[in-house]
């Protein structure tokens, strides 16, 4: 359905006896392509009026929703409360007339209480024979004009009770009633009418009625005292103008509240009352045109429709004399409100809403960021002072070094362990100085290291302020930055005194309990040794004392004296080899690595054993490879290891009968470039439940024995990057083997 | 290169082995041939004859031939000790005054060489007066027994 055009042509003309013309012109379409049927609104007073736009724009409304056909809307405001008497209603009379032959309507409808009189009077002259229907506010009390039986209608009584209702719970306190009628006798009219309505309730007040002129009842109204309640009469008397706006002005005007059944007075100033909806007079009498242009009978339909009324109170005027609004009796529709902020300015109101949102949530946001930050800190605080705590128990020192500056940063307790104090600029040549000076160099290396290195360990000594020697181990890393000339280095020293001592001092134990192991072999074969170092020194005595001899006879035979002393030296000699090779094994140092051939380590540890070897009657079988490379190591180790297996052998073969003892020792170079010295004894060999034992500290089959030879003995060979193993001989016994690996630097020469 | 552990015979510096010693000479047996060859050099400054073996063996094969008045004997041999050869010259019915010489003074090893009869157990190294004396018994004893 497309928008009405309406065009409102206001009160243009003032001049005496023309009226005030307001002409609506409003077109229905419709489908049809029928003459469109017009009907006319004549409204009493002004289209400015509340109730005249209201009433006027529901009938329209109701046409456009009901109509069948095409239907034109034309109203004429007649402005009958200004302009009033014969002559002004002759000239009224007339101009219908003329505009109604012009254009005949087909229905014409009053609306409001003059209008319908003026119809009802003059319908014969200005349209005569056009159907007609009223809707109106009530007849006044002194009626004199009565509405045809064909002109059907609605219309509205004033209730003043239900008004007069409504002012006392709002004003529960009031002492005084006033009523307001003016000086014309239809005005007095209403308030006897009034009067009578509410004859049961005005003993309870003190009640007045202002009956004077338009001036004298503004005086009077201006002095009434706050518990008065007014009631407006609907009309006043001729010299007050159109009675809404002489109300207006005496509500407006008044010290006391202001009520009023009228709806013409409604919105201009009175609180409210029991006033009948525009909207709703409106549409019924709309209904009416239609069924009068549906063809009915005017005269069928009903003359004199009562519409309810109902409580209406105007908000404004609730505010402006601070009434309750709660104490409105229940139903009551409360009008006019003023716009909240909220309706007035919506977008404005959205608009800073959502910036006091944002705001508040950035400031929000920030809170907790900086709640955040507070824990992180906090969070960092602990795990610092743990880490300072942790590094202090651990005797852990923090350092950084940016090389290129030279400026150094490290922890309290890094410092106290190298004896600088506190409030000392720290430098690496400090650290340097405070370091032993042979291990100065270990640190130049890591001030030196390349940004290639990465994760290092290095110990080195200090001596303490108070003298104490302390072994530091230090880790580090070199960080590497881009744009860099030098890299950072960062790390820590750890107080490794602890377990270096401890290692140093697992070391000396080591070589003395190794030493001890040699000094206790030879301790065993102290019989043997003795009977090696006797035999020497047997034929030596008994040279030199033939010598005496010979020297004592007068024959001298030098050539037998000469021999003599040749046998005496070479003896001699002899007891001096022994002599060294016991010195050679009781003898402590440190280890050495130097090129040791097996062979000759062989040969020299059966000559120790010969007289061992022969006691027992075992015979010695030895096949050695010619030119077997050296290995590089500790002879000394590696003869204490041969001669601990030899011993093994020797005492494995203790229940061995004579003939079947032999020793059997075997070098050869293996094809994985090791040498392998293998030494096989004919004795039980070794129990399955032994095996796994064996190389362990204080295992030993023997009674005397401490358990510990087989243990050192792997652990020499182990240090000598060989292998010892021990397993039974395929014909019987025991076979040790010891693999150690060919001395690089000779193989290469070879 | 292979060694083999068994000892090379030697030639005695006081010439070769006397095919016919002289009546009441003396025989030594040790296996140490320095020692053998030092022991017997002494012995024979004092005028005795002297014949010096090596091996337990090499002087048993001698007694097919002639018998000792006395021997000398190294007690740690291989193959037969001195203690051995005396029980094994027990066995065989001679009864040669004999004076064991050692380098080991092991426990009880003296009063078994003395239970086998023998005239001194001497130590190494052996000063020549005790060992004369010894001799001189061995022979004294050898002679009263043929008178």
């Amino acid at each position: 359905m497309r928008g009405f055009l309406s065009t409102l042509i206001p009160r243009t003309v003032r001049y005496l006896c023309l009226l005030a013309l307001g002409a609506v012109f409003q077109s229905v379409p419709a489908l049809s392509a029928e003459t469109p049927k017009r009907i006319i609104l004549l409204e009493g007073l002004r289209p400015d009026l509340p109730s005249a736009v209201e009433t006027v724009k529901a009938v329209k409304n109701r046409l456009k929703e009901r109509a069948s056909g095409k239907v034109e809307v034309f109203t004429d405001f007649l402005d009958l409360g200004r302009f009033r008497g014969p002559e002004a209603e002759a000239r009224l009379v007339q101009y219908l007339t003329a505009k109604f032959a012009e254009a005949r309507p087909d229905v014409i409808v009053s609306i409001s209480r003059g209008a319908t009189y003026f119809l009802a009077q003059h319908r014969n002259e200005i349209a005569p024979n056009v159907p007609t229907a009223y809707c109106c506010t009530p007849m006044a009390p002194i009626d004199d004009v009565v509405i045809p039986r064909d002109m059907p209608g609605i219309r509205i009584d004033y209730d003043w009770v239900a008004t007069f209702k409504l002012a006392a719970s709002l004003q529960p306190d009031a002492t005084k009633l006033v009523f307001v009628s003016g000086n014309s006798v239809l005005g007095r009219a209403w308030q006897n009418d009034a009067a009578l309505q509410l004859k049961l309730f005005l003993q309870d007040y003190d009640v007045q009625y202002l009956t004077g002129g338009h001036d004298e009842i503004l005086k009077q109204v201006t002095r009434l005292t706050r518990d008065s309640i007014v009631l407006l009469m609907p009309i006043f008397g001729g010299n007050f103008g159109a009675p809404s706006e002489a109300a207006d002005d005496f509500a407006q005007i008044s010290a006391a509240p202001a009520y009023s059944p009228v709806s013409t007075l409604y919105g201009g100033g009175i609180v409210g009352g029991n006033i009948a909806s525009y909207a709703e007079q409106g549409a019924t009498v709309a209904d009416l045109a239609l069924d009068i242009l549906s063809g009915k009978n005017p005269a069928d339909l009903p003359r004199g429709i009562k519409l309810p009324a109902g409580l209406r109170v105007d908000a404004r005027q609730l505010e402006r004399w601070r009434l309750n609004e709660r104490s409105l009796p229940p139903g009551t529709k409360v009008e006019f409100r003023r716009p909240t902020l909220w309706q007035a300015y919506r977008g404005i109101v959205i608009l800073v809403l959502a910036a006091i949102f944002v705001q508040a949530s950035i400031i929000a946001l920030l809170l907790v960021q900086r709640r955040k930050r507070r824990v992180v800190e906090r969070l960092l605080k602990e795990s610092e002072d743990r880490m300072a705590f942790g590094a202090a128990a651990g005797n852990i020192g923090f350092w950084r070094l940016d090389t290129s500056s030279g400026s150094m940063w490290a922890t309290d307790h890094c410092r106290s362990m190298f004896g600088i104090a506190p409030d000392v600029a720290l430098s690496w040549d400090l650290f340097r100085n405070a370091v032993q000076a042979d291990d100065r160099a270990i640190l130049d290396e890591i001030f030196r290291s390349p940004e290639t290195e990465f994760k290092r360990s290095k110990e080195f000594r200090i001596v303490t302020p108070d003298g104490e020697l302390r072994w530091y181990m230090c880790r580090y890393r070199v960080e590497q930055r881009g744009g860099q000339a030098r890299p950072h280095i960062a790390g820590i020293f750890v107080d490794a005194t602890k377990r270096k001592n401890a290692e140093l001092e697992a070391d000396a134990q080591r070589k003395e309990l190794t030493h001890m192991m040699r000094v206790a072999a030879l301790g065993e074969l102290s019989g043997g040794i003795a009977h090696e170092l006797s035999q020497p020194l047997a034929a030596i005595l008994a040279n030199a004392q033939a010598a005496q001899a010979l020297l004592a006879k007068k024959t001298r035979d030098e050539g037998l004296i000469s021999e003599i002393l040749a046998d005496i030296v070479q003896e001699d000699f002899r007891a001096g080899q022994v002599v060294h090779r016991l010195r050679r094994l009781l003898k402590r140092g440190e280890q050495q690595s130097v090129p040791t051939n097996l062979n000759d380590l062989i040969t020299s540890t059966l000559a120790l054993l010969h007289s061992e070897l022969v006691d027992r009657k075992i015979k010695v079988e030895i096949a050695l490879e010619e030119a077997l490379p050296s290995v590089s190591g500790d002879p000394i180790q590696l003869q204490q290891v041969l001669l601990n297996l030899m011993m093994n052998s020797m005492e494995a073969m203790a229940n061995t009968p004579a003939q079947k003892c032999l020793l059997s020792v075997v070098t050869r170079m293996a094809k994985d470039g090791c040498i392998e010295v293998r030494i096989t004894d004919r004795g039980p060999g070794i129990a399955s439940n032994e095996v796994a034992r064996l190389f362990q500290p204080f295992f030993t089959t023997k009674g005397h024995g401490l358990g510990l030879g087989l243990s050192i003995c792997s652990t020499i060979i182990q240090s000598h990057s060989g292998l010892l193993n021990l397993s039974n001989a395929p014909g019987g016994g025991a076979i040790a083997v010891v693999r150690l690996p060919v001395r690089v630097e000779l193989a290469q020469a070879s | 290169m292979k060694l083999v552990a068994a000892q090379a015979s030697e030639t005695l510096d006081s010439g070769p082995a006397q095919h016919q010693p002289a009546a009441g000479y003396i025989a030594i047996v040790d296996d140490d041939v320095p020692v053998g060859r030092a022991l017997a050099r002494l012995i024979k400054v004092h005028s005795y004859s002297v014949v010096v073996y090596q091996s337990a063996r090499e002087f048993l094969d001698s007694l097919k031939t002639h018998t000792p008045a006395c021997l000398i004997v190294d007690l740690q041999m291989e193959e037969m000790t001195g203690l051995q050869l005396i029980h094994h010259l027990a066995d065989m019915g001679l009864r040669i005054p004999t004076i064991f010489v050692t380098a080991r003074d092991e426990p009880g090893m003296q009063h078994s060489c003395e239970a086998s009869g023998a005239i001194a157990f001497l130590l190494k190294p052996v000063m020549s007066e005790p060992l004369l004396a010894a001799i001189n018994a061995a022979l004294t004893g050898s002679a009263q027994r043929r008178a």
